[in-house]
């Protein structure tokens, strides 16, 4: 059974009336199952970004439908869509989109904004997810204190504290150098082996190599699909 | 011969007609005509004419607070507004990790409230300054200057009245955010 179902899905922006019509997206078709890691490629405009932001709850496709464990997701109503992306899914940023004038520890919390937990219980919760990440001992540090590879992980972190069941990744290694692209992406699998689903999109095919399987989109359309793990095995 | 300097002559009066049948005014012209070199006046009149002084500067001093007051809220309405374009980004991430409408113009209006409520307390405190030094300056008449309370508060009611009213319009905008959008505005 699927996790994320994603049904012919289009897209069209408008930016000037009918006639300046794009169309960014057509006739997507996609299943990621619970516990699966799964790489979106494609060239610059080939609509990934899109695609990510059609699933993660945040920009109405023209077509289609997306269901998440089984909820239609443009069927909920935009304040109900807040709460099932509070609920369900964790965003990485390719930009990380740190608040600079939050510590590390409040940067966790803020997902727990909302919550109706307890503001100690929130500290623990962000704290247990800022030692998974290995960011424990840095709490009180603001985000410019931090490397480029700790603020990945910083990112992943505020993503993974609502215990998302989905993890949603735009480019996350996309604005770092190799080796700290390496140590995110080592996260990324870490959090896979533990049973956390993730979807992610990159440009680096050794990152997308490292998932179950990989997407391939081109000109807004879905036209290959490459199972990692039996490549590799073969 | 020492020419003399015209002489002021007040006298007060009940405001009514003597036993006489001579109203104030009667008065007045007769002791005018007696001393020509002096200006005479009842007390009376001169009263009025500083309460009408007074009443003509209170309404100018509310008029200067009321234009005050107009350009303090669209200062803050344009500062408000640029505040949401600054933080187009930071408002998306909030809107990406699940805050509702509601909770972005919340944020908003606590920030504005607490803002306000400190810019009222430092008006204050710097309109009551000013005027205690304005006073020993310039006034030589022993005028005090009153401690009232009901202008402190009256001051940060004000403020955050004025705060409230002019943040309504961008915190609105700021909740309309399309998230997708905003996390990607450079």
């Amino acid at each position: 059974m699927s996790f994320v179902v994603v049904n012919n899905i289009g897209k069209v922006y408008q930016s000037n009336g009918i006639d300046s019509a794009v169309r960014v997206l057509g006739g997507i078709n996609l299943e990621i199952k619970e516990g699966e890691f799964v790489s979106l490629m494609g060239p610059s405009g080939s609509g990934k970004s899109t695609l990510l932001t059609i699933i993660g709850a945040m920009n109405h496709p023209s077509d289609g439908r997306v269901l998440v464990d089984d909820i239609d997701v443009y069927g909920l109503s935009e304040e109900r869509r807040a709460d099932f992306r509070r609920e369900y899914l964790g965003f990485v940023f390719q930009q990380h989109h740190l608040m600079p004038y939050l510590n590390t520890l409040e940067n966790v919390m803020l997902p727990l904004v909302t919550s109706k937990i307890s503001g100690k219980e929130k500290r623990i919760r962000a704290l247990a997810v800022l030692q998974r990440v290995g960011l424990a001992s840095k709490a009180e540090r603001l985000p410019n204190q931090l490397s480029g590879g700790e603020q990945g992980r910083l990112a992943i972190a505020r993503a993974l504290v609502n215990e998302p069941p989905l993890i949603l990744a735009d480019e996350p290694t996309g604005t770092l150098d190799s080796k700290t692209g390496v140590e995110i992406m080592e996260v990324f699998q870490q959090l896979n082996a533990q049973g956390q689903t993730i979807f992610m999109v990159t440009h680096n095919p050794e990152n997308a190599a490292l998932a179950h399987r990989i997407v391939n989109i081109k000109d807004g359309r879905m036209f290959d699909e490459i199972d990692a793990d039996a490549e590799s095995a073969a | 011969m020492r020419k003399r300097a015209e002489d002021h002559l007040v006298f007060a009066s009940t405001g009514r007609s003597n036993d006489a049948g001579y109203a104030v005014e009667d008065i007045v012209k007769q002791i005018s005509a007696q001393l020509p070199n002096a200006k005479v006046s009842a007390l009376q009149q001169s009263v009025r004419a500083r309460v009408e002084t007074v009443d003509r500067l209170t309404r100018f001093a509310v008029a200067v607070s009321a234009v005050v007051l107009v350009i303090g809220a669209l200062m803050i309405f344009t500062t408000m507004m640029g505040s949401v374009v600054e933080r187009t980004k930071e408002i998306g991430v909030l809107r990406a990790i699940g805050l509702r409408k509601r909770q972005i113009i919340n944020e908003l209006m606590i920030e504005v409230a607490a803002i306000s409520t400190i810019g009222g307390l430092v008006g204050w405190i710097v309109g009551m300054l000013a005027s205690w030094l304005i006073l020993s300056y310039f006034s030589q008449s022993g005028v005090r200057l009153e401690f009232d309370p009901k202008i402190a508060l009256g001051a940060v009611a004000a403020a955050l009245l004025i705060g409230a009213l002019s943040t309504i319009y961008p915190a609105i905008r700021a909740s309309r955010l399309d998230p997708s959008e905003a996390v990607r505005y450079v």
